[in-house]
């Protein structure tokens, strides 16, 4: 048996949507709430990590459900439903990411690169935490700032960020979401982590 | 190893994604260089506290909504497949039913009409207004007995032919190519025709052909002398005499005209009426008008040669076949005494 249908078939067995998935191909509207309740979770918290905005998090992942029921028949497969549906809901958050700059282009002076030569920019929206970040700063504060310098990212960084580091997928499923090649993947990573670690360096001070 | 190429190696480092190869060499730098012991130090505080976000919850409304959306979509997609789909039950014997129709009205204007237009067609034709003067000169030129046979193709032989019976219509006319049986062979095929229809319940258009066929007939029996021209006429634009069946229906119209040019009329007709008094015909009668003579009598099968033969010592004769009798069944023969 070819190489490539034997790695199909793994796929398909070890898919534990596969059964819903199938059910959901025959217009089962039913059997899509198993797939809602089983990722809906994971996929507001990639769009959460992404855009910074509980509620548009909450828009992204409505449109990536529907858009995945509408194009559920079209599915085929060939990688596992969770990375075809969460590789849908990456696409509409970068979407939104990519309209709210158009508009803060045009309305305000973007955030750039923390690491770059306007890195006091970040400062001046974060409040000078001092030198003792760990006594002073409630831990939700220190998520805010968190988010905040993720935030600051570039957007194709920022993805592979929050999909790797906060959720904790392959790098093989990152690929497969991202349509990238996984060198690509984790070139952009360790380029977000090490601008990430300098965002977070400034923002919180005299740290770790 | 410089330390600017350390960066996105100790990135690599700090979840094991850095190859073997180069864990060494990185591992070394690291033991020698205290800037990058600090970034090292930096790189894992800053995974740990992305690792360390709180997860956010779904609001409730999250899944209620998306499935109140999908459970309409499913829906809408059932209504678009009904739509395509379920009329199928209703309209398909609906169309069935108007195919049907259509087909039933098309075939009953093709079979009213086709005869009417074969007709149309046969009247068209030069054959069908063949000088009359030929006719009777090849007539004369043949036997008596093989005119008998093309004039009256016998019943039997062409009840025979079933359904079809376009190949011996058409040897007949070949046969009849330039003969004084044109007029009959004219007719001929349109009595195939509705003889190829099956003999079953007269259709209307059979039944208008029938009455049509005695309108002519009628007009011709009160005609005066000297019309026979446009009798003739007539009698070529009028309709085919009517099926052998229909035959007996109609047993005053005339099997068989037989049009003698003799010098006498008269005399000539008083010949043959004593002739058909001979031979036993029955329901004679006679018509005088204008010295043109019109006789009229059934007369048994058997006795048709002899007349014929009488009447050809008269004149000339030109028979036109306007209906054909079962085989055996007395023949109703109208003739017409005039001068040439």
């Amino acid at each position: 048996m070819p190489v490539p249908v034997t790695d199909a078939l793994n796929r398909m067995t070890d898919d534990e949507d596969a059964d819903v998935v199938h059910r959901c191909r025959k217009g089962d509207a039913e059997a899509f709430e198993v797939l809602v309740v089983r990722h809906q979770k994971r996929m507001l918290n990639v769009a959460y990590r992404m855009l910074g905005d509980y509620d548009e998090a909450c828009d992204v992942v409505q449109e990536a459900f529907l858009a995945a029921w509408r194009a559920i028949r079209s599915f085929r497969g060939e990688a596992k439903f969770s990375t075809w549906l969460y590789g849908i809901a990456v696409n509409r958050a970068r979407n939104r990411i990519r309209q709210s700059q158009g508009r803060s282009s045009r309305e305000t002076v973007p955030i750039d690169d923390p690491g770059g030569p306007d890195a006091g920019g970040l400062r001046r929206e974060v409040p000078d935490c001092g030198e003792s970040a760990d006594g002073r700063l409630e831990r939700k504060e220190i998520e805010a700032r968190v988010q905040q310098c993720i935030a600051a990212l570039e957007a194709e960084h920022r993805e592979v960020l929050v999909l790797r580091d906060i959720q904790g997928f392959s790098y093989e499923e990152i690929a497969g979401m991202l349509d990238l090649p996984e060198g690509t993947v984790k070139s952009r990573l360790f380029r977000a982590r090490a601008v990430l670690k300098d965002s977070l360096v400034r923002v919180l001070g005299d740290w770790p | 190893m410089t330390c600017n190429e350390m960066e996105s190696r100790l990135a690599a480092l700090i979840d094991g994604s850095l190859p073997d190869e180069e864990t060494g060499r990185v591992e070394a730098h690291l033991r020698s260089c205290g800037d990058c012991r600090k970034t090292l130090a930096a790189l894992r505080a800053s995974d740990a506290l992305v690792k360390g976000l709180e997860d956010v919850e779904p609001p409730p409304w999250l899944k209620t909504r998306v499935m109140a959306r999908v459970r309409e979509e499913a829906r809408e997609r059932k209504r678009v497949f009904q739509r395509l789909f379920y009329p199928l039950h209703i309209k398909i014997p609906i169309q069935a039913l108007a195919t049907v129709l259509i087909a039933v009205v098309a075939w009953n204007v093709y079979r009213t009409g086709e005869p009417d237009f074969r007709q149309a067609a046969v009247q068209e034709s030069p054959e069908a207004r063949a000088p009359a003067p030929a006719a009777d000169a090849a007539m004369k030129a043949e036997s008596p007995a093989a005119r008998g046979k093309k004039a009256l193709a016998p019943p039997a032989a062409r009840e025979d032919r079933g359904g079809r019976t376009v190949e011996p219509a058409r040897e007949r006319a070949g046969d009849d190519a330039a003969a004084p049986g044109r007029a009959g062979s004219v007719s001929a095929p349109a009595t195939d025709d509705e003889a190829s229809k099956g003999a079953g319940a007269m259709s209307r258009p059979e039944r208008e052909r029938a009455a049509r066929a005695l309108a002519p007939e009628q007009k011709a029996m009160k005609a005066p002398a000297g019309a026979v021209p446009k009798e003739a006429a007539n009698r070529d634009t009028a309709p085919p005499g009517a099926a052998p069946m229909l035959s007996a229906a109609v047993s005053h119209g005339p099997d068989l005209d037989i049009a003698v040019r003799a010098r006498d009329p008269v005399s000539a007709a008083a010949e043959v009426e004593a002739l058909l008094r001979t031979i036993g015909a029955q329901a004679l009668d006679r018509q005088d008008r204008e010295g043109q003579v019109t006789l009229k009598a059934r007369v048994r099968p058997e006795h048709l040669e002899t007349l014929r033969d009488k009447m050809k010592s008269l004149g000339h004769i030109r028979e036109t076949v306007q209906a054909e009798p079962r085989q055996g069944a007395p023949l109703t023969i109208r003739m017409e005494f005039r001068s040439p």
